[in-house]
């Protein structure tokens, strides 16, 4: 994996690595939300904002099916994306008030 | 397959989880059901506010002034960080009605003994100064609150658990078995199992859960649309509604078309992480979670126009939950006339988080035999004709 950094590299403690850039989530949060409960992408985010951020789980989204699919066995083709919801990449308040209103 | 529980709880909502922890707390062996994950209906589809100012004054109010007493506990009952704070909420009026309106309201608060504050249009400016230079007047709620549901929903969820309550998400109830007036089984995807009571806490979803039973309960789902904008800096502190919000809440809201899905409004907070919410409309539209493009310009356009900052940031979604709605506005904590053990708590529209651990602590301590039926009495679904199933 190459997002986010991997913390005392070399040394004997245990690695770790951000998983959710713009959340700052850890990969061992990760598969700590999974071993609490969670089942499905959607789950992880709700327990670990991994997928909240600016970016909207688009550059984690993949890693955390990764781990989800390693942890649980399920295959990478049955997890199912979080949701995807409007806007579709962060856009200024102001532009959605002056856009005309003809709908 | 799971063994039997003396009381299955359906839903894993804020009142199911509690409902769950506060038997589990008093030694009922308990289990609860949700079709999906712990949280993943209205409970992670709703915003962060635990309010006094919008409460109509009677029996809602006084469970949300017990409510909010209890939240202020639940930190460290519950021994998590739930981002809990005291933060005040302001009604804020955009012109002279308006400011007619919300000094009515200060009045009426202050009548029945719960602290209100009236705020002129400077003072507004500056105790609040991220409000626009129009508004006119302020309702200030001292004693507001906001919370983080999810956080919240989840911390019940486990102390539950460690209490011994079986937590099972991804069982959808298939059917409730009744013999004799006598609940008997509750029947889900993933096997049967025998008990004597359940507690429908389904939010949305439990007319369905009722209808197993044979019981109508008058709840329709409302869809509120939201927006998250990017992490900011503090600019403000409080939970701010626009007067309008309240005001369009009284008009009627079916059919079709834009000014039918209660657009005018607005109520926002900004959470610990710094994201601001920004809510909600308000429109029937069945089990549809999808965010409509006119519901989120209005939210943009009404948030930007009362807090002129909000036009500068980055809107980073949307989202939309169901509010289970009733008939007058009052969440349904009943038992069952027909069949006793069977009791309903839900229908609590926009206002379960805040209600939630109230409700489940009066719905524990009901089936304990801790309190007596009067004191939910105003939430019985006899208030209701037979047959009545809708909003109109």
């Amino acid at each position: 994996m190459k997002c986010g950094v991997s913390s005392e590299k070399g040394s004997n403690k245990v690695q770790d690595r951000i998983i959710c850039r713009c959340e700052e989530v850890l990969e061992s949060e990760i598969r700590q939300a999974i071993r609490d409960g969670a089942r499905t992408l959607t789950g992880i985010k709700l327990r670990t904002r991994a997928g909240m951020g600016l970016c909207q789980g688009k550059t984690c989204q993949k890693l955390v099916a990764r781990i989800l699919a390693e942890e649980t066995g399920q295959s990478i083709s049955e997890i199912m994306p979080i949701t995807q919801r409007a806007p579709c990449r962060p856009i200024k308040a102001s532009t959605l008030v002056a856009e005309p209103t003809d709908a | 397959m799971p063994k039997g529980a003396e009381v299955v709880v359906v839903g894993g909502g804020i009142i199911g989880v509690s409902v769950a922890y506060y038997l589990a707390q008093r030694g009922v062996d308990v289990a609860l059901l949700d079709q999906g994950d712990i949280a993943s209906g209205t409970s992670s589809h709703c915003m962060a506010g635990l309010q006094l100012c919008t409460k109509t004054i009677g029996p809602k109010l006084e469970l949300a002034l017990e409510g909010i007493k209890l939240h202020h506990q639940l930190e460290e009952e519950l021994g998590e960080d739930l981002e809990f704070k005291e933060c005040g909420g302001w009604i804020v009026a955009q012109n002279e009605a308006e400011a007619d309106f919300v000094a009515s309201r200060v009045a009426d608060y202050i009548r029945v003994g719960v602290d209100m504050e009236f705020v002129d249009a400077p003072e507004c400016q500056a105790r609040q100064p991220v409000l626009a230079d129009h508004v006119t007047a302020s309702l200030y709620s001292p004693r507001d609150c906001q919370v983080n549901p999810l956080y919240l929903t989840m911390a019940f969820m486990r102390r539950a658990e460690a209490l011994g309550a079986r937590i099972l998400p991804f069982h959808r109830v298939t059917g409730i078995e009744v013999r004799d007036h006598a609940i008997c089984s509750v029947a889900t995807d993933e096997g049967e199992i025998p008990t004597h009571g359940v507690v429908n806490a389904a939010g949305p979803w439990a007319p369905a859960i009722a209808q197993m039973a044979g019981i109508d309960l008058p709840i329709v789902p409302r869809r509120g649309q939201i927006l998250v904008t990017e992490p900011a800096p503090p600019l403000w502190n409080g939970l701010i509604l626009s007067a309008d919000y309240l005001l369009s809440k009284k008009m009627p809201s079916s059919g079709s078309g834009v000014s039918a899905q209660m657009l005018s409004g607005v109520v926002t907070n900004q959470v610990k992480r710094g994201n601001c919410l920004i809510g909600s409309t308000r429109c029937f539209a069945g089990y549809d979670i999808r965010n409509t493009y006119e519901g989120i310009q209005a939210l943009a356009r009404n948030s930007a126009r009362l807090i002129p900052a909000i036009a500068q940031l980055h809107i980073i979604r949307s989202y939309a939950g169901l509010r289970p709605a009733t008939p007058d506005g009052l969440p349904i904590i009943d038992r069952s006339k027909v069949l006793p053990d069977f009791i309903t708590a839900a229908g609590h529209e926009g206002d379960a988080i805040c209600l939630g651990p109230i409700t489940g602590l009066r719905v524990a301590q009901w089936i304990t035999g801790e309190i007596e039926d009067r004191v939910l009495a105003p939430f019985a679904a006899g208030r209701f004709q037979p047959e009545q199933g809708s909003e109109s």
